[in-house]
C-alpha cells in the first residue's frame, strides 16, 4: 500500500504527532535539486482541522510509505501559508523551505577569517551550530586552509560553509530527507557505488518515455584567458583555439566561426602557464553534459546518487541524480533529471 | 470472601462479606453497607456486531439509578448489544449485557443532533453498492504487463432510492417536507441504515424526488414522490 504520511516537529526536529488535514490525492509537490545550495523546495495543500500550526517555528516532515518500508523524504521549514476559504473550510497551501534556508538565512555579523592551516571542518560545524542546528553528520577530516579565508561581516553562513567545503574537498553542505545536516567528502561520480540500477525489462521501474539532451552549440571553440595588469607590465593573454576538422565543435566545422565566452581573468605568471591553462578550459569544455530526463516510481535516492540506466537501446550508461520532482499523491513517479557520467 | 473477626465492646464477633461493604461506626456499634447497592456512575457501550466491538454510547454518567436513553445509532435490523458497567466509589464494577432486537424492513437515513432527525422509508426500497479501493496499473518501460499499486482510500457508496407521499399513512414514513428539511440541515454526517444490518456514517447529496403521481381525496391532492440520493460513506467523527 502507498501512501504519503505528514509529522509535524518542533523547532529542534522533535515530533509534535502526525499532521492531520494534508489533501490525500493533491497534497502538493517537493522537489529536491542537487545543483541548487538550498537542495530544492515544496509545496503542501492541507485543510485547518483544529490543530494550531506555529508556521515561524513548526516544521514537517514528509514520509512516504510503500507497504512495510518507509524513508523520510523532505524534511521542511513552513513559510508563506496562504489560507483558502470556502463556504465548508479553512484551507492551507502552504511553501516548504529546505532546512538549508537555516544557514543561508543567518549571517555573520562580523568580519569571518581563517588563517592558513586552520582546520576547515570544525570551522565549519561551529559555523553551522552557531545558526541553533545540532542535527548535523559530519565525516570528519584533517583539511586545512592552504590559502586565507575572510568574508565580510553579513555574509550568509551557507555561503562561507560552502566555500570552506568546496575548498576543503567535501561537498557542498546539504540537507537528508529526515532533516539531518551532512558534511562529507566529496566523491567522483565514477567512484561512487551505484544506488539503483535501472533496466529495461520485466523488472523495471522507469517509464519507457525518456529524453536526453546534450547542448553542443554551445561548446567554446576558443577561449581566452587575460591576467590583470599592472603599472609595470600588461597583462598576459592566452588564447587556445579548436582548429581540428576532425571535431565537430571546430572553427570550419561550425560554419567559420569563433565561439567562446567572454574572456576570464585568472592568476598566471608566464604566457606558457596561461596559455597551458586556456587549453584544459577548453579541452574540459570539449564534453558537454548530456542530461537525462526520466521518470520513474518512488525510490529512495538521495541528490548525487549514481544510477545505472540502461533503456531500450540496451546501453547502459551511468548518471547522477540532479533533479527529483514528486507530488504528494500515492500513485506518484519521480520526475528525474540525471546528468550523463562520461 | 473476607471475613473480619474481632471484639465489640468486650464481645466477639464474625462478619462475612466485608470486601463488599463500606464498614462505619454506628453509635456504639459497627455497621456494614454493601456497596453493591451504590454504584455512582455508570458507562454505556454498544455493539452492532454481536460483540466482538464496542462503542461508547455515554461516557462515565453519573447516577445512582440508571437513565433512559433513545440510541439513534442502533441497527435497524439486527441484534444491538448493550452493556452497561457499574462503577462505586471504591472501584467495584459491575456489568450488565442486554440485546435489543429489532427488525424494520425499512431504509432508514437521520441526521441531526445524535442523529435524532430520522427519516424511514419503507416504501419500495432499492439500494444500488458501490465499493472500492484505489488502485492504479503502471506500465514501466520493457514489461509485459504493467505493475498494479495499492493505496489507502476506500470507498462505499450507497445510492439509494425508493417513494414517499405527501400525508404519512404508515406510521414514522417520511415525507417529501421531511426529507427537505433532513437534507437543508446543519449536519456534515449522516447516518444510512438498511434492512440487510447495514450501518453507515456519511455524507448525501442532494436528494432528488419526482413527483410521480397523485390522488385526490377530501383534504386535497395526496402526492406520490420519487426519492433518489446518494450516500457515501465518511468517518464518523469530523
Amino acid at each position: 500500500m502507498l501512501r504519503w504520511s505528514f509529522e509535524l516537529l518542533d523547532s529542534s526536529d522533535q515530533p509534535l504527532g502526525a499532521l492531520d488535514g494534508v489533501d490525500q490525492q493533491n497534497g502538493g509537490r517537493a522537489d529536491i535539486v542537487a545543483q541548487s545550495p538550498l537542495g530544492g523546495s515544496g509545496n503542501l495543500i492541507m485543510d485547518h482541522r483544529g490543530r494550531d500550526i506555529d508556521w515561524m517555528k513548526h516544521r514537517v516532515q514528509a514520509v512516504f510509505h510503500d507497504g512495510d518500508t518507509s524513508w523520510p523524504v523532505g524534511t521542511y521549514l513552513l513559510s508563506s501559508p496562504k489560507e483558502k476559504h470556502s463556504s465548508t473550510t479553512l484551507g492551507y497551501e502552504i511553501g516548504l523551505l529546505t532546512k538549508m534556508n537555516i544557514p543561508a538565512e543567518d549571517t555573520v555579523d562580523e568580519r569571518f577569517s581563517m588563517a592558513v592551516g586552520a582546520p576547515v571542518i570544525p570551522a565549519v560545524v561551529g559555523l553551522l551550530e552557531s545558526t541553533g542546528e545540532t542535527r548535523i553528520a559530519v565525516t570528519p577530516g584533517d583539511a586545512v586552509r592552504t590559502s586565507e579565508y575572510t568574508a565580510p561581516a553579513g555574509t550568509s553562513k551557507l555561503k562561507i560553509i560552502n566555500d570552506l567545503l568546496t575548498g576543503a574537498g567535501y561537498w557542498a553542505l546539504w540537507c537528508d530527507g529526515s532533516g539531518q545536516f551532512r558534511v562529507e567528502p566529496y566523491v567522483d561520480p565514477a567512484k561512487r557505488p551505484v544506488a539503483f540500477e535501472f533496466v529495461h525489462g520485466e523488472h523495471s521501474l522507469h517509464m519507457p518515455e525518456w529524453d536526453r539532451e546534450q547542448d553542443m552549440s554551445s561548446v567554446p571553440n576558443r577561449i581566452v584567458l587575460v591576467t590583470r595588469g599592472d603599472e609595470d607590465a600588461e597583462g598576459l593573454v592566452g588564447v587556445a583555439v579548436n582548429t581540428d576538422p576532425s571535431s565537430p565543435y571546430s572553427y570550419v566545422n561550425r560554419g567559420n566561426r569563433w565561439i567562446g565566452p567572454e574572456a576570464e581573468t585568472v592568476e598566471a605568471e608566464t604566457q606558457a602557464v596561461i596559455d597551458q591553462l586556456a587549453a584544459r578550459k577548453l579541452a574540459d569544455a570539449m564534453n558537454p553534459v548530456a542530461r537525462l530526463n526520466v521518470t520513474h516510481a518512488m525510490l529512495n535516492l538521495n541528490p548525487n546518487d549514481l544510477v545505472g540506466f540502461t533503456p531500450e537501446d540496451g546501453v547502459r550508461r551511468l548518471a547522477t541524480v540532479q533533479r527529483m520532482s514528486m507530488a504528494f499523491a500515492p500513485f506518484t513517479d519521480i520526475d528525474a533529471e540525471w546528468r550523463e557520467v562520461l | 470472601m473476607v471475613t473480619n473477626i474481632g471484639f465489640d465492646r468486650g464481645h466477639p464477633y464474625v462478619e462475612e462479606g466485608a470486601d463488599e461493604g463500606e464498614l462505619r461506626l454506628v453509635g456504639p456499634r459497627l455497621d456494614v453497607t454493601s456497596t453493591a447497592a451504590r454504584a455512582v456512575a455508570f458507562t454505556l457501550e454498544r455493539s452492532i456486531d454481536g460483540g466482538t466491538t464496542w462503542e461508547p454510547v455515554l461516557a462515565e454518567t453519573i447516577s445512582g439509578t440508571g437513565a433512559n436513553l433513545t440510541d439513534y445509532e442502533s441497527l435497524s435490523y439486527g441484534d444491538t448489544l448493550y452493556r452497561a458497567v457499574a462503577f462505586t466509589t471504591e472501584g467495584a464494577t459491575a456489568e450488565t449485557t442486554i440485546t435489543v432486537p429489532s427488525r424494520s424492513g425499512a431504509l432508514w437515513l437521520s441526521g441531526g443532533a445524535a442523529f435524532g432527525d430520522t427519516a424511514r422509508l419503507p416504501l419500495n426500497p432499492e439500494v444500488s453498492l458501490t465499493a472500492g479501493r484505489e488502485r492504479v496499473a503502471k506500465r514501466y518501460a520493457g514489461r509485459s504487463f504493467p505493475v498494479a499499486y495499492v493505496g489507502e482510500a476506500l470507498n462505499r457508496t450507497f445510492t439509494v432510492s425508493g417513494m414517499v407521499t405527501d400525508r404519512t399513512f404508515m406510521e414514522e414514513t417520511a415525507t417529501p417536507n421531511e426529507l427537505v428539511a433532513l437534507s437543508q440541515s446543519d449536519s456534515a454526517v449522516f447516518l444510512f441504515r438498511d434492512p440487510d444490518g447495514r450501518r453507515v456514517y456519511g455524507v448525501i447529496g442532494d436528494i432528488s424526488m419526482p413527483r410521480q403521481s397523485a390522488a385526490e381525496n377530501a383534504d386535497g391532492w395526496l402526492g406520490i414522490w420519487g426519492v433518489n440520493f446518494t450516500l457515501t460513506e465518511t468517518s464518523k467523527e469530523a
